[in-house]
């Protein structure tokens, strides 16, 4: 069987610079947030897919989050109600991402 | 196998047909772990009764570790976590065997595919396929014994460095960086189209 290197830094060729513009995070003012964790497995790019794809995110954005749970293990990738927070750990989780939601206060 | 690579009709890449065989099988095989683990069960035909009444009911306790990874707890507040999984738990196997059994037929169904050693999946299935080969390497993980990014670094230093002593160990190892090169080459390339596409709709298909 043929093996091919995939060490996950090798997904990391995005242009950093691009970050400068990135939104601030999440709003504290809504009630629940989803927050995703570092896992050993999911590579970074498909992280990063998911966050542009899924939540609508621009690729700096999308970018910084991912390198954010790579980085520091876990970052709040969307807020708001309790609803729309079980819809996006529900959307993680069918993603193979590592999903969490809390109260915004916790 | 080959990068996976941007083609009319979706994402090529060719595969040796041991490499088809072996990750085809594992994938079935996964789809099945799930299914037992769960006791799934369809929201189609006779069976959407069932479904229905299941929703009622206390979702089947996973005791296997890497079918929890794959359907984690939602939140640290117990109630809610049980909440969500009696709500959730039954689609979200489903859709994950439903993936699963997917990519296996994609490897395996189409015989002119097969003769020409190539592996074909269409965009419309490609978040599917992707999703699916995720969860096929958590399980490899786990049952690898894989739980931070240094063991997978020393995992893939060790492969790359002469194999691993323990043969069944550098098998397995093998087939989870073989299905990680599949998925990083077939993300490159629907990113690519994402961005190409000016950003359409979250959808699954």
């Amino acid at each position: 069987m043929t093996v091919a290197p995939v060490l996950p830094d090798q997904a990391l060729d995005y242009d950093l610079a691009e970050q400068a513009d990135v939104d601030e995070q999440a709003h504290t003012a809504e009630p629940w947030i989803t927050i995703v964790w570092n896992d050993p497995v999911n590579l970074m790019n498909y992280v990063a897919f998911v966050f542009e794809s899924y939540f609508g995110y621009p690729e700096a954005k999308a970018n910084k989050l991912m390198l954010q749970v790579h980085k520091e293990g876990k970052a709040v990738v969307s807020s708001g109600s309790m609803e729309r927070m079980e819809a996006d750990v529900q959307a993680m989780h069918g993603y193979g991402l590592w999903a969490t939601m809390q109260r915004a206060s916790d | 196998m080959t990068p996976f690579k941007s083609v009319p009709e979706g994402y090529q890449s060719h595969w040796e047909d041991t490499e088809r065989i072996v990750v085809a099988a594992l994938t079935l095989e996964i789809a099945d772990l799930l299914r037992q683990q769960t006791g799934a069960t369809e929201p189609t035909g006779a069976d959407s009764i069932a479904a229905l009444y299941a929703a009622f009911d206390e979702p089947t306790e996973i005791h296997d570790p890497a079918v929890q990874r794959l359907l984690p707890d939602a939140t640290d507040d117990v109630e809610l976590a049980a909440e969500f999984r009696r709500l959730t738990q039954n689609d979200l196997a489903m859709s994950k065997i439903q993936a699963l059994r997917r990519w296996a037929k994609l490897l395996t169904a189409d015989q002119r595919n097969i003769d020409h050693g190539l592996v074909i999946v269409p965009r419309g299935q490609a978040r599917a396929v992707a999703a699916a080969l995720t969860d096929i390497r958590l399980v490899l993980a786990q049952r690898l014994g894989l739980e931070t990014d240094d063991d997978v670094e020393r995992l893939h230093a060790a492969l790359f460095d002469g194999g691993l002593a323990d043969d069944i160990r550098n098998y397995w190892a093998s087939v989870f960086v073989t299905v990680g090169y599949a998925q990083q080459s077939l993300v490159d390339e629907m990113i690519r189209d994402l961005r190409a596409s000016g950003r359409p709709a979250a959808t699954w298909d």
